[in-house]
């Protein structure tokens, strides 16, 4: 009948036209990305896949990785070299890992990341980070522990977050301060040892999206205290005193409990400073000298002292590397637009002058004295 | 829509002649003068059946005739009733003799409707008028509960076939003056007696009247069952959802006579019909109310997730691998992918084939002996499941996937309810083989436009939800306790609202005196 | 029974104009406001609600005077039979074309977000066939409809509070910046978004409700609806940075729902688009009723059932025309003052004239 050919048309439409599919079982994976730059100024594109192995007794598949690379001009010309070699087609929409080289992101890490951004099957809870060297060896290493390589650089990265070593940051939340003038971002820096495994070793600072130089994991944990994020943990061991026959009866090692933070800004005649003042509440987990009640007072003040003195040597490192990680220049923009305005919008960050102090106290002290 | 309606009515058109009924139009036949001439008229108008007895009477020269048809009569009855008494009597009349269940006429029409139920016929020569005795077998199946609206807890009485005894046993529980009930006829060549249920007080009058309009106006041959009868006159026999709500169960028809609701039964099936219904009276059992409010809660928003689930579960596995399957969490990609690696087939063909394959296996179990049925619901179950996900043809996760969605639409209190569930899972597993998750979005706002428009009898079907009452919804997903029962829902368009104000009065007067 | 068919209560209109306003324009809105108004978009966005409640208010005064015909029908007595007739007809093109808009826009975000391969006129006749459904049974269906599906809008709160623990409340600053006139340039784009208050010129008949209770229902729509475009604006605001990232997101709320995941679900986008889908044939819905229903008088009918299928296809020519970005922009920019004209000049003028000539409808209390 007349009538039902237009619903036969539509029928036939939908029965055949799939036109969206993506199936699962024809995907390969990629779970982490990295980028490289090679001698002549082109991109080397690392990915590592999942090899899922048939559970031969129990539940759980074996899940082992394979790497693959390949040159080109952008990301997504490199991948589609990488595609031909794989059986299946390549998919991004699970990679939770981006890698740069120490040499890619001395050039600028945004411009590689914006396919990222622009294809929508892509997962923005990615975590980046710097390797030493080229990333790409990273990709390679065997752990023994771990068979998956992105399960393992995962899960280290994870475990420095809690330790407050490293930021909790993904791509997203990273988007808007990378684009911020008056912020700059700092990253996870990582470390192949041996070829067995990778060990996060800091913090990378960045200048409007370009690497300067990392800093050690004590320093990191400081400068995330300072800019008022503790993760779940902040230890730190100090030296206390200097004059006791065991070496390792001067040293105190304690875990950040409660911190408190206050930064303020003051604008005078076009000079800006800042006064960052942070008292932290500690737990002592470890003095090896013993009876902390008897010395409280000591070594509030000689941590205070300690503490103090490295915050402004990191503060220094950070004004040297123009890395704004605090965003005074966002706080200028938004509660001093004038001053901001005259301001030389590249180095503002050197001219500031800082003054940081550091009160530490002690609140607990484990179940011994 | 509009092409499809044209089209349909073009159908139709041929089939709407009007067939000519004589449901009201008992004409009238006098009797015949002659004995014989009686005689031949019945044998005749009964075709010459062979269960078509005669039996003469002779009394003091007058002949009189016994016609009853063999297979309607108790044999004892007659001779008990009819025989003895008359051979008892000497010369008084005979209607004095026949004191019980005589009724008089002279329409010999209406002495073939009384022969089909089961009277017997005593024609004297000669006389204008005859006697009708009543002196039907009867049969029945014992009362038990019906076989597939079992309750834990609550009464174990269901319908028989039988009319008289199903409104005996609704009387029983009803023991109140307004219970109403009204005898109605429908079928041309073969009359079915229907019984119209309701209490005065409560009931909408239009909704009656509208009921009566509908049965009136049928015109069909022979309606072979109270499912015929419902697709005669419900409101759109184009809805998955069934609009009248067909039970066997007496407590449940009575609690819906007490919310204002019309029992319509039918001679000789086991199933009352309530009008007008709405679509959360099907997820409603007796269960609820006999245990405690907060497991009846927990057990009924259950079943709200179980038809989520029967409807849509099929369909968001099959957009999830097939078309968007980043929105699995990490640690779930990579198991998914291990079971469905090697699976030849498109997701969407997998489905189908394990869902029809559940059908099947429910359809054969429903004939089969029940010795057989259990080793069947084995093998169906463990080796079918277990060897096809060997065989590398259907992956574990579909398996898990399908048998989860059929015990959820199994949950279902209802089996129409049930079925119509069951059937939407089709439309959506392909919509959503086709668009993803934008697909099931597309059945969802289609099957909700069409809950929202579908009326049963007038009132809104969709009701308590739609249109939006919060007094009416303490007993569609939830169930608070009864002593908050204090006014009827609204859909029903009850004459009174208010049904109770203390339930619990012992407790407001014990602090009272305190 | 059947009399009842097209009556609703009053709460009912209160859903039906939020859904009506709520379509696809709030997924665009925060980039579209940021680009004129940098931070102080959300000032732009509450402005927007006062200037469309003083339009509600001449609506409402229209309303008053005409208790029972819609503005189908008032349009003929106040102005002429002929001038009546010419300016239904281009309300319901007017109405066709802002449907269609709504409709190609809409579909054009699926495209790019989810099905970047299906063709885009297969979701469109599907929509479409889906908003004919929901539209077709009368106006008490509909309105059961809006009314049910109003619980999605709460998903999208939910979701961008969520996102809030990564905001920078400093980004908002400094307050009040730029001048009015840059605040109001992004109250036009904030207006255009709110747009489907017209409404209730058309169903202030079949509400059964006072003449002040009316007022107080789409009142509370209006002040509903301003406040969750503006506090969808602000949370957008002060997530991405005002001068640079919000001008290169084109849907800054899908970008925010994106980046987080749960337990159980990881692409949250892709399922909010989907129940985003509802709503926004709910807007849909909304014109091809008003304009089914200006031909529906303008040819006589007795039910505008009959209209809808032309309407329909009417509806899917105009949306398949826009093909990229810049198209889309040409249809704006050629919509903006019609949008004044119908939305604003037209009912004003017609309460000024109904004053003016003391024509008033005779209450006969129905």
């Amino acid at each position: 009948m007349k009538s039902q050919k237009p619903i036969f048309v539509l029928l036939c439409l939908l029965l055949t036209g799939c036109w969206d599919q993506h199936l699962l079982k024809n995907a390969v994976l990629v779970q982490i990305l990295s980028l490289d730059l090679t001698d002549n100024e082109d991109l080397l594109l690392g990915v590592s896949i999942p090899i899922i192995e048939e559970a031969a007794g129990g539940p759980q598949a074996l899940v082992k990785s394979e790497t693959f690379s390949a040159k080109g001009h952008t990301p997504r010309d490199s991948r589609r070299k990488i595609d031909r070699e794989i059986s299946g087609i390549l998919d991004t929409s699970k990679n939770k890992l981006i890698l740069f080289g120490e040499q890619m992101a001395a050039s600028g890490i945004y411009p590689p990341l914006d396919v990222i951004w622009r294809d929508p099957r892509n997962s923005l809870g990615a975590t980046l980070g710097v390797v030493e060297g080229e990333a790409v060896n990273l990709l390679n290493i065997t752990p023994k522990h771990e068979t998956n390589v992105s399960e393992y650089i995962q899960d280290a990265l994870t475990s420095a977050e809690e330790n407050s070593i490293i930021p909790n940051q993904t791509i997203q939340t990273l988007a808007s301060e990378m684009l911020d003038p008056g912020e700059d971002i700092v990253l996870p820096y990582l470390k192949i040892n041996n070829k067995k495994s990778a060990v996060v070793v800091g913090l990378a600072l960045m200048n409007e999206k370009k690497y300067v130089r990392s800093i050690s994991p004590q320093d990191s944990t400081l400068l995330l205290l300072l800019n008022n994020k503790k993760g779940k943990y902040a230890r730190f061991t100090k030296q206390v005193n200097n004059d006791e026959e065991q070496k390792l009866k001067n040293y105190i090692t304690f875990n950040v409990h409660k911190m408190k933070r206050k930064l303020k800004v003051q604008v005078k005649n076009g000079e800006v400073s800042v006064n960052i003042y942070s008292h932290l509440k500690i737990n002592v987990e470890e003095y090896p000298k013993g009876d902390v009640p008897k010395e409280i007072d000591h070594l509030n003040e000689a941590l205070s002292k300690e503490l103090t003195k490295e915050a402004n040597q990191v503060v220094t490192k950070l004004q040297q590397s123009n890395c704004d990680v605090f965003g005074i220049g966002r706080r200028l923009i938004a509660l001093h637009p004038k001053t901001w305005d005259m301001l030389d919008k590249k180095d503002y960050f050197k001219n500031i002058k800082f003054k940081t102090n550091v009160k530490v106290e002690i609140i607990k002290n484990g179940i011994v004295l | 829509m509009k092409f499809i309606n044209l089209a349909l009515k073009k159908v139709m058109k041929r089939d709407i002649q009007p067939v000519s009924s004589n449901q009201n139009s008992i004409s009238f036949k006098e009797v015949f003068h002659t004995i014989d001439e009686n005689i031949s008229f019945f044998k005749q108008t009964f075709s010459y059946s062979a269960d078509l007895m005669i039996k003469e009477l002779n009394e003091r020269n007058k002949r009189g005739i016994l016609v009853f048809l063999d297979t309607m009569v108790d044999k004892d009855k007659i001779q008990t009733d009819i025989v003895k008494p008359m051979m008892e009597v000497e010369d008084t009349q005979f209607e004095g003799v026949l004191h019980t269940n005589l009724l008089k006429s002279d329409n010999l029409f209406k002495a073939q409707e009384a022969l089909l139920n089961g009277s017997c016929i005593v024609l004297l020569d000669g006389a204008k008028e005859f006697s009708m005795v009543e002196v039907g077998l009867s049969k029945e199946r014992t009362i038990m509960e019906p076989s597939n609206e079992q309750v834990i807890q609550g009464s174990h009485e269901g319908f028989i076939e039988n009319l008289s005894t199903n409104l005996h046993l609704i009387r029983k529980s009803c023991r109140t003056v307004n219970l109403t009930m009204e005898y109605l006829t429908v079928g041309d060549q073969i009359q079915s007696k229907i019984a119209m249920v309701y209490m005065k007080q409560l009931a909408n009058n239009e909704m009656i009247n509208e009921f009566k309009r509908r049965v009136h106006h049928i015109s069909m041959d022979y309606i072979p069952s109270t499912g015929a009868l419902q697709e005669l006159i419900e409101d759109s026999t184009w809805s998955p959802f069934p609009q009248i709500l067909s039970t066997e169960r007496i407590d449940r028809v009575v609690s819906h006579l007490n919310e204002g609701r019309v029992a319509v039964l039918m001679e000789g099936y086991p199933a009352g019909l309530i009008i007008p219904v709405t679509f959360f009276a099907f997820f409603h059992s007796p269960d609820d109310y006999n245990s405690r409010w907060m497991i009846g809660t927990f057990i009924r928003s259950l079943r709200l997730v179980s038809i989520f689930i029967a409807v849509n579960l099929p369909a968001i596995y099959i957009a999830v691998i097939g078309f968007h399957f980043e929105v699995l969490p990490d640690d779930l990609v990579l198991p998914v992918v291990s079971s469905i690696k090697n699976i030849p087939f498109p997701p969407l063909i997998e489905a189908l084939v394990m869902e029809l394959t559940i059908e099947l296996i429910r359809e054969a179990g429903v004939r089969l002996p029940s010795r057989i049925g259990q080793t069947i619901g084995i093998v169906g179950g463990l080796v079918i499941g277990d060897a096809v996900v060997r065989a590398g043809l259907i992956s574990n996760t579909m398996i898990v996937v399908v048998a989860i969605t059929a015990i959820a639409a199994y949950s279902i209190p209802t089996t129409e309810m049930s079925n119509a569930v069951r059937f939407l899972r089709f439309p959506h597993m392909i919509l959503a083989s086709t668009f993803g998750f934008v697909g099931i979005t597309f059945g969802f706002m289609f099957t909700l436009a069409h809950l929202c428009r579908l009326e049963s009898f007038g009132t809104a079907y969709f009701a308590p939800w739609a249109p939006f009452r919060l007094k009416d919804m303490k007993d569609t997903f939830i169930r608070l306790p009864l002593w908050k029962f204090n006014s009827r829902p609204l859909d029903s368009k009850p004459n009174t609202l208010k049904k109770q104000s203390l339930a619990r009065g012992w407790d407001r007067n014990e602090t009272k005196q305190e | 029974m059947k009399q009842n068919k097209n009556r609703i209560t009053n709460k009912q209109l209160v859903f039906m104009i939020i859904q009506a306003q709520i379509g696809v324009g709030i997924l665009s809105l925060p980039h579209d406001v940021a680009l004129l108004a940098k931070q102080d978009g959300w000032i732009s966005t509450l402005l927007a609600g006062i200037i469309s409640q003083a339009i509600i208010f001449a609506f409402w005064g229209l309303s008053r005077r005409f208790p029972s015909s819609s503005l189908y029908e008032i349009l003929p007595k106040l102005l002429g039979k002929v001038v009546g007739k010419v300016l239904i007809l281009s309300y319901a093109l007017y109405f066709m074309v802002t449907g269609s808009l709504v409709l190609a826009r809409y579909s054009d975000i699926l495209d790019k977000w989810i099905l970047p391969r299906t063709p885009n006129w297969i979701t469109m006749v599907l929509i479409l066939i889906t908003c004919i459904y929901i539209v077709n049974a009368g106006l008490t269906s509909i309105a059961r409809f809006y009314v049910l599906v109003s619980p999605i809008l709460f998903v999208l709160l939910v979701l961008i509070v969520y996102a809030m623990k990564d905001a920078n409340f400093l980004y908002i600053f400094p307050v009040g910046g730029h001048s009015i006139l840059t605040i109001l340039k992004g109250s036009k784009e904030a207006a255009f978004s709110m747009l489907g208050f017209e409404l209730f010129l058309f169903i202030h008949p079949y509400v059964q409700a006072s003449g002040k209770e009316k007022l107080i229902a789409i009142t509370t729509a209006n002040i509903f609806v301003t406040f969750y475009y503006t506090f969808l604006v602000f949370a957008a605001l002060v997530y991405f940075e005002p001068n640079i990232d919000i001008g290169l997101t084109p849907e800054p709320l899908l970008y925010m729902i994106k980046a987080y995941s749960f337990q159980v679900l990881e692409r949250t986008d892709l399922f909010f688009l989907s129940l985003w889908l509802v709503v926004v044939a709910t807007s849909i819905a909304n014109w091809l009723f008003l304009s089914s229903m200006g031909l529906a008088s303008l040819f006589r009918k007795k039910h505008y059932a009959g209209c809808l299928p032309i309407v329909a296809g009417v509806n899917l020519i105009l949306a398949l025309l826009p093909d990229q970005g810049r198209d889309f922009e040409h249809f704006n920019h050629f919509l903006g003052p019609t949008h004044y004209i119908f939305i604003g000049i037209i009912p004003i003028l017609l309460l000024i004239l109904s004053w003016v000539f003391s024509k008033k409808e005779v209450v006969n209390n129905l």
